[in-house]
């Protein structure tokens, strides 16, 4: 078989790294469909990016930073078509899917809950650094901010989820 | 505690998957696409095949998943990348993907240090392979600069990790090992870096600087432990007779197996092979003293000194061992100036003759 390398490689990132951009896609908009969606449309940009030769330093953070602008993509068309979901959701917030509340445990349930808690800018980084063990500087580059930002607000953001499941 | 209820309910969320089947349907559809890519779709490809004759949706899925699944979980993609040198397209999902994959995999400190050792071994495996490929850019050189320092900080934060936990001798032994490599290295681009003409020179002596810096950095490292090794075994006052019999025993052996192979293919090699060959016997002939001195200081009862003898003769007969099979990676290249050297003389004896 005579594969270009490219593909090779490609497949092997889209291996390594789908579960993880499906998941963080499905608990921040809580629709399976939508979520494979996103998943699909995150590694189909990847691929343009790697045929148009633009370099990218960390495939993880390229792959989460398409699929939290599609993310936010996906809210703002919402509000757009309903007024009533202006109140109903944000695009900083994490859902816990309604068809998986049943086949996850008690404890991640409580957790994503508590995450919710959270304010906006915590949110995202502790669920990053946490759930899919990103480091600091992929998250800075997924953001657009410091490292040193986010290293502060990692601490801080599950300082605060200590105190509200009343670890402190 | 509720610690534990954040680290449950994290290994919780972290348990969620895309199905085998769904994973597949998208792979398909993404394999549509890069079949439409001009020049960067595979090439006569049975998987793309299979892709275009079959009208695919997410229902049929299941059915061809299962076949993929196990093609897949072979990681043949991945082992594709091993073999990426700096450079290739393929090289940063080795060191950032396929690599770290496996690190995963490695569990405890011990076996981390000696993967983290074998991970030094590989970048500088690397840049030899980019020299006989006559690949050794400037640009290269930075990339294999910049991966191997930050591996050889990693091994080091490993084994200072190590000293915590595991015996010293445990701790003394794989920095040893790692200390025979990078030296070997050293050794070896030394020495091809001698028998380079203009192409390539300036490269392989950027690199080798690099090497000997970080071979003088682990020798310093040595001197550390040994000291250390030394005081422990005083105040334990260990005598620990059968086994220092059993190492002078596998060193002893380890020297003899490798001189019969350095001898073998010492017959058939010649230009900068010879050398390295060469290096490497006058390597392991300094092993050989060194076991000796180890017998000798054993005999007059000094542990501490016949053990640190016994070191060395097991780290300089690693290193004989790993110069000699990476004089193989070379044989090519010498060959190659073999047949140009001949082509010159032959042209040398022309003029003179015309003359």
């Amino acid at each position: 078989m005579s594969t270009n390398p490219k593909t090779e490689g490609f497949v092997a990132i889209y291996e390594a790294k789908s579960d993880a951009i499906f998941k963080y896609c499905y608990y921040r908009t809580s629709n399976r469909e939508v979520a494979l969606d996103m998943m699909q449309e995150a590694f189909t940009r990847l691929w343009d990016a790697l045929i148009g030769n633009k370099e990218i330093v960390s495939y993880q953070a390229f792959l989460f930073t398409i699929a939290r602008n599609l993310v936010i993509d996906y809210y703002r068309k919402k509000k757009t078509l309903s007024l009533d979901a202006l109140a109903e959701t944000d695009e900083n917030e994490y859902y816990l899917p309604k068809d998986l509340s049943e086949k996850i445990n008690s404890e991640a349930r409580y957790i994503i809950d508590k995450i919710q808690e959270l304010e906006p800018q915590y949110r995202q980084v502790v669920y990053l650094r946490y759930v899919e063990e990103l480091k600091p500087q992929e998250i800075a580059e997924i953001t657009g901010e410091s490292a040193n930002v986010i290293s502060v607000r990692i601490n801080r953001g599950m300082e605060k989820l200590r105190e509200i499941v009343g670890d402190k | 505690m509720n610690n534990d209820r954040i680290k449950k309910g994290i290994a919780g969320l972290q348990e969620v998957q895309i199905t085998s089947a769904e994973k597949q349907a998208i792979l398909m559809n993404l394999m549509e696409r890069i079949k439409t890519s001009p020049e960067l779709a595979p090439q006569n490809s049975w998987l793309s095949n299979i892709f275009t004759r079959t009208i695919w949706n997410r229902r049929l899925a299941p059915a061809i998943a299962v076949c993929l699944i196990f093609l897949l979980a072979s990681g043949g993609t991945l082992l594709a990348s091993e073999t990426a040198l700096p450079g290739d397209f393929l090289y940063p999902l080795k060191i950032n993907v396929a690599e770290p994959a496996g690190d995963i995999l490695t569990i405890g400190t011990s076996a981390k240090t000696k993967r983290a050792a074998e991970k030094v071994d590989r970048r500088l495996n690397e840049a030899e392979k980019l020299v006989s490929e006559g690949r050794l850019t400037p640009t290269a050189v930075n990339e294999v600069q910049k991966q191997l320092t930050s591996q050889i900080n990693k091994f080091n934060d490993l084994n200072r990790q190590l000293e915590k936990t595991a015996p010293l001798a445990e701790v003394a032994d794989l920095h040893s090992n790692y200390e025979a490599r990078i030296t070997a290295h050293s050794q070896v681009l030394t020495e091809v870096g001698n028998h380079s003409r203009l192409a390539q020179k300036k490269e392989i002596d950027l690199l080798v600087k690099t090497v000997d810096e970080k071979v003088a950095s682990a020798q310093k490292d040595r001197d550390g432990l040994e000291t250390k090794l030394t005081e422990s075994k005083q105040k334990t006052n260990n005598k620990d007779q059968s086994s220092f019999e059993r190492s002078k025993k596998d060193v002893t052996d380890y020297i003899k197996k490798t001189q019969q192979q350095i001898n073998k293919d010492f017959d058939n090699a010649h230009g900068l092979t010879k050398d390295i060959l060469s290096n490497a016997s006058d390597t392991l002939s300094e092993a050989q003293q060194n076991l000796s001195e180890a017998v000798s200081k054993d005999q007059s009862g000094d542990q501490t000194d016949a053990l640190k003898s016994l070191l060395s003769a097991k780290r300089k007969a690693l290193e004989a061992d790993i110069s000699a099979r990476k004089s193989k990676d070379f044989q090519g290249q010498a060959d190659n100036q073999n047949r140009q050297d001949r082509r010159d003389n032959r042209q040398k004896e022309r003029k003179i003759n015309n003359n």
